[in-house]
């Protein structure tokens, strides 16, 4: 279970990078947007991961909280992005 | 036997979550990327989220753990709704190699105060 | 009465979920909370009520997890192959409108199946702008919501709900039967 939760963090860290990748370049605001999404997730998985490598579950709130307070940034962005028209 | 279900869960949650992030780089245009982040995204923390909770078999934990993966399925495609139909309206185009496109005549007509075009019907 | 008391004890049920344990003191404070939230935000009321049909909606839900594992599939398939192979596509579909919690249902599940994405939903929701990653046919991409549709609708909609889907369905049966003709006389 330890290897297996090193390589599972490891590869999240890969998919955070690609997704910062992403965040930077990303023409639009609303690529950005989907990247800033993505990463929330890579978190969430990492919270998950990092429970059952140590047994520890003391954190799991904190999944929630990110859950729900990254959908509500996401949806804020995007109504951002309609109402400006800043694409 | 638990431990080795609950590795292969996790390990192929993690690899839906790397594919997620590649895709956000190969794809052409944005609506695309949004194809890979909710749907491959999602399904790789549902796998993360089973195989956390094969791992950890209190019931609390559990339970906290059903509730994010319920919180995700509601919430990620609500959100890509909402990225998408703001990108769309705020002039993101589609990448070149798109052949259909409705909703364009649609929000044409209505530029125009022509609330009578029936898109997909001709 | 009735709405309010389903509505409280699905709240209840999150609170218990976070705070890990079912005592009396949870039990009390979860209704408390569930009570106050509701006389804050009151839900709008539910237009024609759906009913929910156990064999129908477990149906429903096996296709849609079927769906959906397919289409992460899919979308790991298009990642890895080189992408010259995407043809994508906005389709207007007609759906049904019969109540907000259906289509709102129906526009998450087409999101997290295959190769469709909602992007628009008309203002009186009659119409669901769907964006396609692989567009073969536009028709195809109507067949297959309105699939869905149907699957949804069998499973939580009310009496005349279902019988205007089941009426579609057959037309949509009769006109696949007359395109078959067509190709093969």
């Amino acid at each position: 279970m330890n290897l297996t939760t090193l390589i599972a963090l490891a590869g999240l860290g890969l998919s955070g990078l690609l997704c910062l990748v992403r965040l930077a370049r990303g023409p639009t605001l609303a690529n950005r947007i989907i990247a800033l999404d993505t990463i929330l997730i890579v978190i969430i998985t990492g919270i998950a991961v990092a429970a059952a490598r140590s047994g520890e579950s003391s954190f799991l709130d904190v999944m929630v909280v990110a859950a729900l307070l990254g959908f509500t940034g996401t949806v804020t962005v995007a109504r951002t992005i309609e109402s400006k028209k800043a694409k | 036997m638990r431990e080795i279900l609950a590795s292969i869960l996790l390990l192929s949650g993690v690899a839906f979550v790397l594919l997620a992030g590649i895709g956000l780089q190969r794809f052409p245009d944005v609506f695309a990327r949004m194809h890979a982040a909710t749907k491959a995204a999602t399904l790789g923390l549902l796998l993360v989220l089973a195989g956390t909770a094969l791992q950890l078999s209190s019931p609390g934990d559990v339970a906290k753990l059903v509730l994010v993966a319920g919180l995700m399925f509601v919430t990620a495609p609500v959100g890509a709704h909402m990225v998408g139909r703001a990108a769309y309206r705020a002039g993101n185009e589609l990448s070149p190699e798109t052949s259909v496109d409705e909703l364009a005549d649609k929000l044409a007509a209505e530029a125009k105060g022509d609330r009578t075009v029936e898109p997909g019907t001709d | 009465m009735r709405l309010f008391a389903g509505r409280a004890a699905w709240l209840l049920a999150v609170w218990l979920f976070l705070w890990e344990e079912v005592s009396f003191g949870n039990v009390l404070t979860g209704l408390a909370v569930a009570t106050a939230v509701l006389l804050l935000f009151p839900p709008r009321r539910a237009e024609r009520r759906g009913r929910f049909r156990p064999v129908a909606a477990l149906k429903f839900l096996v296709y849609f997890h079927y769906k959906l594992v397919q289409a992460s599939g899919i979308v790991a398939w298009e990642i890895v192959t080189p992408r010259n192979r995407i043809n994508e596509g906005v389709v207007a579909v007609r759906i049904r409108h019969f109540s907000d919690a259906l289509t709102t249902l129906l526009a998450n599940a087409i999101s997290l199946t295959p190769g469709t994405l909602t992007i628009e939903v008309d203002r009186d929701a009659t119409t669901l702008y769907v964006h396609v990653l692989h567009l073969k046919g536009v028709e195809d991409v109507r067949r297959e919501v309105q699939k869905l549709e149907l699957m949804a609708v069998r499973a939580f909609g009310n009496e005349q709900a279902v019988r205007q889907a089941l009426e579609d369905s057959a037309e949509l049966v009769r006109e696949d039967a007359r395109r078959a003709q067509e190709d093969h006389p």
